[in-house]
C-alpha cells in the first residue's frame, strides 16, 4: 500500500513536470507578443523592450520555465501581468466556488445513475426508457443544457436564480449559496450521468448474467433483495468509484463551460479571462491547480477502490 | 431407465428428468443444446454425466434447475425435483423452491463465491437468510453451525478462514466453501457440475470423497459432470454419456469398461489412460466435437466413428434399451460387431 502511495506520489510529480512544461510552451508560444497586448498597438519599440525585460520575455522559453517552477516550488505563482494581483489570491478566491460545482455536479450525476440504473434493471420497459434519455442527455451539449434550464427554472417558471455564485459567508448563508449552486449542478450532472449509468448498468447486468456467485447466491435461496444487495451491489462500488474518480478529469471542459453560462467566479472562468487576456501566470496558475487536483483525486479513487474490494487488496498484497 | 438391481419397492424418485430440450436462442434461429434428455434418479443414488466439452452438460443440468435466462434459451419438457416439475413453475416459486430441494456446485470455484463477502458469512447467510433457514435460528448460531459445517468438509484452521475472502484461499478450498454452503442449504439432490476440473489430482480425489461421504451419511442423491470416464465409473452407480446434447448411452457404472457398446462411449473409454486396465495407451479421439448449429445428419458421432455404415448417414438412431438399465442410441454397436467377427 505505502509502495504504492510512493510509486504514484512519483508518477504525479512526472505527470504535473510535464503538462505545465506542455503548457508553458505552448501557452508562450501561441499567445503572440504579451508585451505589445499589454501595451497596445501604438506601443514605442523602446517600451516593448523594456517590458521584455521586465518579464524576462527574450530568455530561451525552458529558461523561462525553470524559473517559473522555481518560484512555484517556494510556493510563488507570480502575479498577474493584467491586474497585478497575486495568482494565488486569485486561486483562493476561484477554487471554493468550483469545488462546490463539481461536489454538486457529482451528487447530481450519482443520484441519476443510481436511480436509472435500478430502473434499467428491473423492467424491460424502464430499461428502454432509461437508456434512451440517457441517449438523449449526452447528445446534447452542456451549453445547451444549462441555457435550456435557465430557461424553464429561472424565466419561465421563476423557480430558481441564476445568479452565478454566493459565498455562504454573504447574508443568504449556505441557503442561499445552495439554492444558486443547484442549476449549475444539475447542468454538469446531466453531462455525466449518462456515462456513469452505462457503465453502472452493464457492470450489474454483466453480474446477473454471467457471475456465478449470483446463481449460487440464487441457489441458496436468497431473496432478490439481499441477493442485490449483498451480491451484486457491493461488487459494482469499487469499481464505480475508481470511475468516478477517472471522470473528475472529463469534468474539467464542462465546468469551464457551466462557469461562463452561470458567471461563476471560478478557475474555467478564470482561466478563460486569463487566455483572453494572455495573462500567462494566471493560466498556468490555474492550469496546475486543476493538474495537480485531478492527479490526486484519480490517487484518492485508487486508494478507495482497494480498500473496498479485497480482489485488489489481495493481488496487490502478493504482487 | 430402470435399474433391475435396486429392491422392488423403490423409493419415490428425487429427480426425473423427462424429454428435456434447450435451444439456444440467437438471431431469431433457434440451436438445438440439448436434445431429449431423460434420467430419473433415487435417494443416494449417484448418476454421473459424461461428455466431451460442448456436450450440453452444463447447459442441461442448469435447464433441469430452471437456471437459464428465458430470454436466450427456451426449454421443453420436465423437470421433476422431488414431485414438483420445476419448469411448470413460475420464476417467483422456482426461485424458493429449488433452492429448498437442489444445490449445485460449480466447476470454477474462483467464480463461485462472492469476492466481497468472507466465506463464513456467505455460508452463514445460508442458515439465516436461505434455504437452511430453521424458526429459531439467530445470527450466533448460524455462524457456529457455518463453522461446523467448515470443519465438516475439512477446512483446516477453520476458526480463521471462517474471516478469510474467498481470494485468500486456495481452489480446493474454495470448493470445500461451495461444497458447504450446499450442504447448509440442506438439499435432497446435489447436482455437480465438473467439480474437480479445476483443481490438482489430489485434491479432485478428496473433493470427489467428500462428495461421496455426504451422499453416504445424508443419503442426499448426486449428479456429478465429468469429462472422465474413468472418474465416472468409479464413483457413481450410473452413467450417461453425452454427445451433441443428446444421451448415446446410459448403463450402470459397474459395466462401463465390460458392457459399454456405443462407439462414443468406447473411444471415451480408449482416451482415458487405463481404464479397462489392459495397459494399451490412450488413444484420443479424433475429430470434433458437432457444432449444435450445425449437426450432422443420421447419428450425430458417425463423421467420427470408426464403424459407422451407410445407413449411419441417413437414419437417425434412437435410444433403445439393449440389456437391463442399458440403453443405447447406435445402430452397430461395438459388441454386435466384436459378436460378427467371432462368429464369422
Ligand atoms: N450462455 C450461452 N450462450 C450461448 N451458447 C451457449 C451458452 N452456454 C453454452 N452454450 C453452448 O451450448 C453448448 C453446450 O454447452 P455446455 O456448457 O452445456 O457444454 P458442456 O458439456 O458442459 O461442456 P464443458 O465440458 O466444456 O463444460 C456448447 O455448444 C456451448 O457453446
Ligand atoms: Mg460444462
Amino acid at each position: 500500500m505505502l509502495r504504492l502511495i510512493l510509486e504514484r506520489l512519483v508518477q504525479m510529480v512526472i505527470v504535473v513536470f510535464v503538462v505545465t512544461l506542455a503548457a508553458f510552451t505552448l501557452v508562450n508560444l501561441l499567445s503572440g507578443d504579451i508585451a505589445v497586448y499589454l501595451l497596445g498597438d501604438h506601443a514605442t519599440p523602446e517600451a516593448v523592450a523594456a517590458l521584455h525585460a521586465q518579464l524576462h520575455l527574450d530568455d530561451p522559453i525552458i529558461i523561462r520555465y525553470f524559473d517559473w517552477l522555481g518560484d512555484v516550488l517556494q510556493g510563488n505563482l507570480g502575479t498577474s501581468v493584467v491586474s497585478h494581483y497575486p495568482v494565488v489570491k486569485s486561486l483562493t478566491n476561484a477554487i471554493p466556488p468550483t469545488f462546490e460545482l463539481m461536489i454538486g455536479a457529482q451528487i447530481v450525476g450519482i443520484t441519476l445513475a443510481v436511480v436509472t440504473t435500478a430502473a434499467a434493471i428491473k423492467w424491460r420497459w424502464t430499461d428502454r426508457l432509461v437508456t434512451g434519455v440517457a441517449l438523449l442527455v449526452n447528445s446534447i451539449p452542456t451549453f445547451v443544457v444549462a441555457l435550456i434550464l435557465i430557461i424553464i427554472f429561472s424565466t419561465t417558471l421563476h423557480l430558481l436564480p441564476s445568479i452565478g455564485w454566493v459565498a455562504p459567508t454573504s447574508a443568504g448563508g449556505w441557503g442561499k449559496n445552495i439554492v444558486a449552486m443547484i442549476m449549475p449542478s444539475v447542468a454538469l450532472g446531466l453531462g455525466i450521468f449518462p456515462e456513469y449509468m452505462r457503465i453502472l448498468r452493464s457492470d450489474i447486468r454483466e453480474q446477473l448474467d454471467r457471475e456465478e456467485y449470483v446463481t449460487l447466491a440464487w441457489m441458496k435461496g436468497l431473496r432478490p433483495t439481499r441477493i442485490f444487495g449483498k451480491h451484486v451491489a457491493p461488487n459494482s462500488v469499487g469499481g464505480f468509484i475508481s470511475m468516478i474518480a477517472t471522470t473528475t478529469a472529463l469534468l474539467i471542459s464542462g465546468v469551464v463551460i457551466v462557469e461562463q453560462v452561470f458567471a461563476i467566479p471560478g478557475i474555467g472562468k478564470m482561466m478563460l479571462a486569463a487566455i483572453d487576456s494572455h495573462d500567462t501566470p494566471v493560466l498556468l496558475g490555474g492550469l496546475l491547480t486543476i493538474v495537480t487536483f485531478v492527479v490526486i483525486i484519480n490517487l484518492v479513487g485508487e486508494l478507495i477502490y482497494m480498500r473496498i474490494d479485497p480482489r485488489v487488496r489481495a493481488t496487490r498484497v502478493t504482487a | 431407465m430402470s435399474d433391475q438391481s435396486q429392491p422392488i419397492v423403490k423409493p419415490q424418485p428425487i429427480v426425473e428428468v423427462e424429454d428435456l430440450w434447450v435451444w439456444l436462442r440467437k438471431r431469431g434461429r433457434e440451436i438445438p443444446l440439448v436434445r431429449g434428455l431423460s434420467y430419473t434418479l433415487r435417494p443416494a443414488e449417484a448418476l454421473s454425466i459424461v461428455g466431451e466439452s460442448g456436450a450440453g452438460k452444463s447447459i442441461g443440468v442448469r435447464a433441469a434447475l430452471g437456471l437459464l435466462d428465458p430470454r436466450l434459451f427456451r426449454v421443453t419438457g420436465s423437470s421433476k425435483l422431488v414431485g414438483t416439475d420445476v419448469l411448470a413453475l413460475t420464476a417467483k416459486e422456482r426461485a424458493r423452491y429449488v433452492p429448498s430441494v437442489a444445490a449445485l456446485v460449480f466447476q470454477d470455484p474462483g467464480r463461485s463465491l462472492n469476492p466481497t463477502m468472507r466465506v463464513g458469512d456467505q455460508i452463514a447467510e445460508a442458515f439465516l437468510k436461505g434455504s437452511g433457514y430453521e424458526p429459531g435460528m439467530t445470527r450466533a448460531k448460524a455462524e457456529a453451525r457455518a463453522l461446523q459445517l467448515m470443519k465438516d468438509v475439512r477446512i483446516a484452521a477453520a476458526e480463521e478462514r471462517f474471516k478469510a475472502y474467498p481470494n485468500q484461499l486456495s481452489g480446493g478450498m474454495k470448493q470445500r466453501v461451495v461444497i458447504a454452503i450446499a450442504v447448509a442449504c440442506k438439499p435432497q439432490v446435489l447436482f455437480c457440475d465438473e467439480p474437480t476440473s479445476s483443481l490438482d489430482v489430489t485434491t479432485q480425489a478428496a473433493i470427489m470423497d467428500l462428495i461421496g461421504e455426504l451422499r453416504d451419511q445424508t443419503g442426499i442423491a448426486t449428479v456429478t459432470i465429468t469429462h472422465d470416464l474413468a472418474l465416472a465409473a468409479s464413483r457413481a452407480r450410473k452413467v450417461i454419456v453425452m454427445y451433441g446434447g443428446q444421451v448415446v448411452e446410459a448403463l450402470p457404472a459397474r459395466l462401463v469398461a465390460t458392457e459399454s457398446a456405443m462407439p462414443y462411449t468406447t473411444a471415451l473409454i480408449e482416451a482415458v489412460p487405463d481404464i479397462d486396465g489392459n495397459g494399451t495407451p490412450p488413444t484420443p479421439i479424433e475429430g470434433m466435437p458437432p457444432d449444435p448449429a450445425n449437426l450432422p445428419s443420421g447419428c450425430s458421432f458417425h463423421p467420427r466413428c470408426r464403424f459407422a455404415q451407410d445407413d449411419c448417414l441417413t437414419n437417425t438412431p434412437e435410444l433403445r434399451v439393449v440389456a437391463p438399465a442399458h440403453e443405447l442410441r447406435c445402430f452397430h454397436p461395438v459388441k454386435d460387431l466384436e459378436l460378427q467377427e467371432a462368429s464369422r
